[in-house]
């Protein structure tokens, strides 16, 4: 099962980019902030949803682009704060009906290398 | 003692055309499609072909996937000879399938004139529609047959109202085969029945 771990930063942390014929669950998230602050870690799920037609009334839906140039414009799948000093685990019962459809970007309320974020996810 | 008895040995059909299998066109295809319209054929070599399709829709919208050749996937025969015999599977998601054949013409139907799939309609929406667990990745069910030349089936992709975005994957199993008709039909061979798709759609209660 692949895990990764990135730093707290406000710009977004790659976690995992889209596998093209697979949705993505996460298994585990840990948040170890050892920092100065409070960390609140949003998970951006960043995807590009292809035009296609509604299906009541017929009108067209055009592409949208959802966080895959800007990642602050993806959805927000998971959200948590973290004291200063503490730290958070996610486990598997926690995260089992969380799905992610695209690349899956960390983004932190406060850039800081000492907030520390691993998850571990499957592709399937 | 012992009772001896004849040990049972379960038979499966193959789930695809093989080798030396034989089958038999219908002789409700269209005159377009004359090499194969009423034609019994042997398959002559066969390779299969994984392949995957995958589209991120929106909630409550449809995509309308085009297997043909000049304006959709390219996943037709581009020989007379060619059989493609396909196996479906979908991976589970919130969304469903309606079949056309041709575009606009759903094939799963019920016989009285109103009872076609209307996606304006709550009730009617649903008739007809294959969801991914009735053909599962794992074991797909719905099998398609696509021969050259033949009208654009579609797969009408619909993601269900309420659930945000959805990713629909398609797992195909495209069975490559190529037929020969010189060999005549052996006589203690039934040659497996091809239909054209609108024989289905058009069936009627007797």
């Amino acid at each position: 099962m692949p895990a990764i771990k990135q730093d707290a930063y406000t710009s977004g942390r790659l976690l995992w980019t889209e596998a093209k014929h697979k949705k993505a669950t996460l298994t585990g998230l840990t948040v170890d902030n050892q920092g100065v602050s409070p960390e609140t870690i949003s998970l951006y799920d960043c995807f590009t949803a292809i035009s296609g037609v509604w299906a009541s009334g017929g009108a067209a839906q055009a592409q949208e682009d959802l966080g895959t140039t800007d990642v602050l414009s993806g959805k927000i799948r998971k959200q948590l704060t973290v004291p200063a000093g503490e730290t958070a685990h996610l486990g598997d019962t926690d995260l089992k009906d969380l799905q992610f459809l695209g690349s899956v970007y960390v983004v932190a309320s406060v850039t800081d290398t000492g907030c520390i974020i691993t998850a571990q996810y499957q592709l399937r | 003692m012992l009772e001896l008895r004849p040990t049972e040995v379960p038979t499966t059909r193959p789930k695809i055309l093989l080798l030396d299998h034989w089958i038999k066109f219908s002789d409700k295809f269209p005159d377009t499609l004359n090499h194969v319209k009423g034609r019994t054929a042997r398959i002559a070599k066969q390779q299969q072909v994984p392949y995957e399709l995958s589209y991120l829709l929106k909630s409550g919208c449809y995509y309308d996937l085009d297997p043909s050749n000049e304006a959709g996937e390219a996943i037709y025969p581009y020989a007379a000879q060619s059989l493609y015999e396909v196996l479906i599977g979908f991976k589970p998601g919130n969304y469903m399938c309606h079949l056309y054949f041709p575009a606009d013409f759903p094939v799963y139907r019920l016989d009285y004139p109103t009872m076609v799939v209307n996606l304006n309609n709550a009730k009617l929406k649903y008739l007809g529609a294959i969801k991914p667990e009735d053909s599962p990745d794992t074991d797909p069910r719905l099998k398609l047959y696509f021969v050259y030349k033949l009208t654009p089936i579609i797969f009408r992709l619909i993601v269900l109202e309420g659930i945000d975005y959805e990713k629909i994957t398609l797992n195909l199993l495209i069975n490559r085969c190529s037929m020969d008709f010189s060999t005549p039909l052996p006589p203690d061979v039934k040659p497996k029945p091809i239909l054209y798709l609108t024989e289905i759609a058009e069936m009627r209660a007797e």
